[in-house]
């Protein structure tokens, strides 16, 4: 079962990525190509229904640190780095239509 | 006397002690040496006009330059991860691997090039330019951290910081004929690191020799609150585990990395590598490591959910690139991010927000996270079982030429079949230099370490490398 374009274009949106249409029959041959390796690995391995998975390498444990007042990084520098701004914040266009 | 930038970090220190040098001579020989040769390497994406380090008259690293790949963030220096997405950014604080060196009175003399974003094992999806090798100029230096490996090859950095997350500091390593190492996962601070994979990313050096990769890592390495995931285990004096012998050490060879396809003056090298430690006293013995085989699949399933993720917050909103005249948000998200990322970025994202959707999760993601189990467990029976390192092949071939893999996907991902496996599971390992090919292309070996053993894997490269002379071969430029 090959990926279809539509799928891809569909994955796009989740993503909130622009592809041209190219760029969409491009992915989607590409993918095909590695989600096949990974099928055909898949088909060949039998997990056992007791093995966890792993989502990380470390023992997994909730680090805290000390709870004290400290400086943070002044507001200048923060914002040096936005595409636009406007007073102390970040300008973006409208999120809530009229 | 010979040119400073031809040694090594603890030569020139040794040097400096004897103040016939000032830390002003190495860095202007340095930067001279860059200046003269990187138009052929193209290792460097900029370069700092670096000061020499004020304080710190006593540090580790006092007036050594040290290059850093560009995904690490030095407080307003351009740092890009050679995306036009990040073009301009100025971090507004370093790294705690870049203020640690800085204490130690390193210079960070420049940003070296990068396959975007660190997808890649051939730096030829940089944004900027490919980086070339220096041992050819018509073959890739191997990726992601391919212009950190290029410019300690070619001598236009005494030392370097690149990130792995499957094989991106040593596998160009391996292809330049330099050593690098990926620690333990947690051994060194992500923290001013942009991130990649988080479950798999590790800072560590790339160097001319083992001491100095010992010396940058004693350095880099230790519990840093500002990063969550790093592990509050002391830091061991990595320097007194070169003790120059092997006597005893167990090595384990994995049947599953000698394989059909791999290339014979590669797999001729390794083996008598193997051959030589065991005439030193170290006991060489076969292991198996059965789920090598899904390492690839695997980590392209998790390393790109991981990816896509991490890559969400390249929105147009707090920094680096947004698109001309959005209409509304929805537009400025897929806009910025259409025009912003490169095509290998694209394609991962893709695939990791796939396997991540409704429908695929559990086929794909939770069943890659199983096998990443296996593939942990297969590495915990062979440490267990008393072995103190496992012995391969950094790459199963040398550099290949540009163009050659980047439109061939699989084969390109298949490039890191040898190093993969040590970030699913998190152990540490080191690729030092063990031959040249026929045609004059080095050849990398890979002793891979259990969690927090990095001085293990030091001391039997080193004795290695005390017995060859590969690794003091340098490039003709």
């Amino acid at each position: 079962m090959g990926i279809k374009d539509d799928k891809v274009k569909y994955v796009a949106r989740l993503a909130r990525l622009k592809l041209t249409d190219d760029e969409v029959s491009l992915i989607a041959k590409q993918l095909d190509g590695i989600l096949g390796y990974v099928d055909k690995l898949k088909e060949r391995l039998d997990i056992s229904k007791d093995t966890p998975p792993m989502s990380h390498p470390n023992a997994a444990s909730n680090p805290f640190r000390e709870d004290r007042v400290r400086a943070s990084s002044p507001v200048e520098s923060v914002l040096s780095n936005a595409p636009q701004k406007k007073g102390n914040f970040i300008k973006v266009p409208r999120i809530i239509e009229e | 006397m010979e040119n400073l930038y031809t040694l090594t970090a603890h030569e020139l220190l040794g040097i400096l002690d004897k103040k016939s040098v000032s830390p002003e001579d190495i860095i202007e020989s340095v930067c001279s040496r860059a200046a003269a040769v990187d138009a052929k390497v193209k290792g460097y994406v900029n370069i700092d006009r670096p000061r020499a380090a004020s304080g710190a008259p006593s540090g580790k690293l006092r007036g050594i330059p040290v290059a850093v790949k560009d995904n690490i963030c030095v407080e307003g220096e351009l740092t890009t991860c050679a995306s036009k997405m990040l073009s301009g950014f100025r971090p507004p604080y370093s790294a705690t691997v870049i203020e640690k060196l800085k204490a130690e009175g390193a210079v960070v003399l420049g940003r070296t090039n990068m396959d975007e974003f660190a997808f890649g094992s051939s730096c030829e999806y940089s944004a900027y330019f490919p980086t070339l090798n220096p041992w050819d100029a018509s073959r890739i230096p191997g990726g992601s951290s391919g212009g950190s490996a290029a410019v300690v090859a070619a001598d236009e950095a005494i030392m370097a910081l690149g990130s792995d997350t499957g094989g991106s500091i040593r596998q160009p390593a391996a292809l330049c004929g330099i050593v690098g190492m990926k620690p333990t996962y947690g051994r060194v601070s992500r923290y001013g690191l942009i991130a990649f994979a988080s479950s798999f990313d590790q800072i560590g050096p790339l160097t001319k020799d083992v001491r100095d990769a010992a010396l940058l890592l004693g350095v880099i390495a230790g519990y840093d609150e500002k990063d969550s995931t790093s592990v509050n285990t002391p830091v061991p004096d990595y320097l007194g585990c070169l003790t120059g012998d092997v006597k005893g050490m167990k090595i384990g060879i994995p049947k599953e990395y000698f394989v059909d396809g791999m290339d014979k003056e590669v797999d001729a090298a390794v083996r008598e590598a193997v051959a030589l430690l065991e005439s030193k006293g170290a006991k060489v013995s076969e292991v198996s490591l059965p789920h090598t085989e899904y390492a690839v699949a695997v980590y392209y399933i998790l390393s790109t959910a991981e990816a896509s993720s991490n890559l969400a917050r390249f929105d147009g909103v707090q920094y680096g690139h947004r698109c001309e005249n959005p209409g509304n948000i929805l537009d400025m998200y897929e806009r910025t991010r259409g025009e912003g990322f490169g095509a290998e970025t694209k394609r991962r994202i893709i695939l990791g927000t796939y396997v991540l959707s409704s429908g695929y999760y559990d086929a794909y993601y939770l069943k890659a996270q199983k096998v990443r189990t296996l593939i942990k467990n297969d590495f915990d029976k062979v440490f267990g079982a008393g072995f103190d390192c496992i012995l391969t092949p950094t790459s199963p071939t040398p550099a290949f030429k540009v163009g050659e893999r980047s439109s061939n996907l699989l084969s390109m991902y298949l490039s890191d079949i040898f190093t993969i496996s040590v970030n699913l599971a998190g152990v540490s390992a080191i690729s030092v230099p063990c031959g040249f090919t026929k045609s004059g292309l080095p050849i990398g070996m890979q002793l891979i370490g259990d969690y927090f053993e990095e001085g293990k894997l030091f001391r039997a490269a080193h004795a290695y490398e005390s017995h060859t002379d590969w690794h003091k071969r340098s490039p003709k430029l």
